[in-house]
């Protein structure tokens, strides 16, 4: 659960606080360690890979709250036994967010997730010779 | 051919506001193989009027794969004297040569006991050693 948090104002009529004219009041939550989990896998888990095979990283980021949850910044740094797809840039698709880096170390800004959503982030890239 | 099962562990990290908030693993084996050959060339001559001499090491990667991490060490022993060079992060592109040397400023007539070897991961997986 996530704790919430409520904060009152209140409006006197003159600096003695003797009467209270108006109150409002709002609330929000501050999430707990479980508002968001995040899951990666391979696409050949338990086989072994061999240099010039392609090794595809999924990355799921869940929210597991009933609230929006938006501004993550994503960052994957590739082991060096993980070379390119293209020129310097690894194959990187998201499901939110903006792909600001395609090259190691890749990193996705803006990654927004509505409640109980998941975003879903795909890297590719070879593998290489140490 | 020396081959190796690299076990490779490979993270991501999630931050908001600047802050870590989670990071996970995922590790998988990657077997890599290695295989490289080495020359020695040596252009010995009995000078009179330089004593140095410059023995050649030519490391060629005769296997696939690219050798990025390497580590190059040649030397040359006469006597109770020792020579060596350390090439760290040695690099070398499959089917790819590399030349290194050591000058010699050993008396030319001695005999030398010359070297090398190339470890990759901690391994050597070349070695050649001649006396010339």
């Amino acid at each position: 659960m996530n704790e919430t948090i409520s904060n009152t104002g209140e409006l006197y009529n003159g600096s003695s606080m003797n009467t209270i004219l108006q109150t409002a009041s709002t609330s929000f939550e501050i999430a707990n360690n479980n508002a968001i989990t995040m899951s990666k896998t391979i696409n050949k888990p338990g086989e072994l890979y061999f240099v010039n095979d392609l090794i595809v990283f999924t990355i799921t980021i869940t929210n597991n709250t009933n609230s929006n949850i938006i501004g993550l910044f994503f960052r994957d740094v590739i082991d060096s036994v993980i070379g390119p797809i293209s020129g310097d840039n690894y194959s990187v698709n998201t499901t939110s967010g903006i792909i600001t880096n395609s090259t190691n170390p890749i990193s996705i800004s803006g990654i927004d997730i509505n409640p109980n959503e998941v975003v879903t982030i795909t890297i590719t890239g070879r593998i290489v010779g140490r | 051919m020396s081959c190796k099962t690299n076990k490779i562990i490979d993270s991501a990290s999630l931050y908001k506001n600047g802050l870590l908030i989670d990071s996970i693993n995922v590790s998988f084996d990657v077997v890599i193989c290695n295989s490289v050959d080495i020359k020695i060339i040596s252009n010995i001559i009995c000078c009179k009027k330089t004593k140095i001499k410059r023995i050649n090491f030519v490391v060629e990667n005769i296997g696939d794969n690219d050798i990025r991490n390497g580590f190059l060490k040649v030397y040359i022993t006469s006597n109770n004297l020792r020579l060596s060079r350390e090439f760290e992060i040695f690099k070398i592109e499959s089917k790819c040569k590399n030349n290194v040397y050591i000058d010699v400023p050993f008396n030319c007539c001695f005999n030398y006991q010359v070297g090398a070897e190339v470890e990759v991961d901690g391994e050597i997986i070349k070695e050649k050693n001649s006396l010339i």
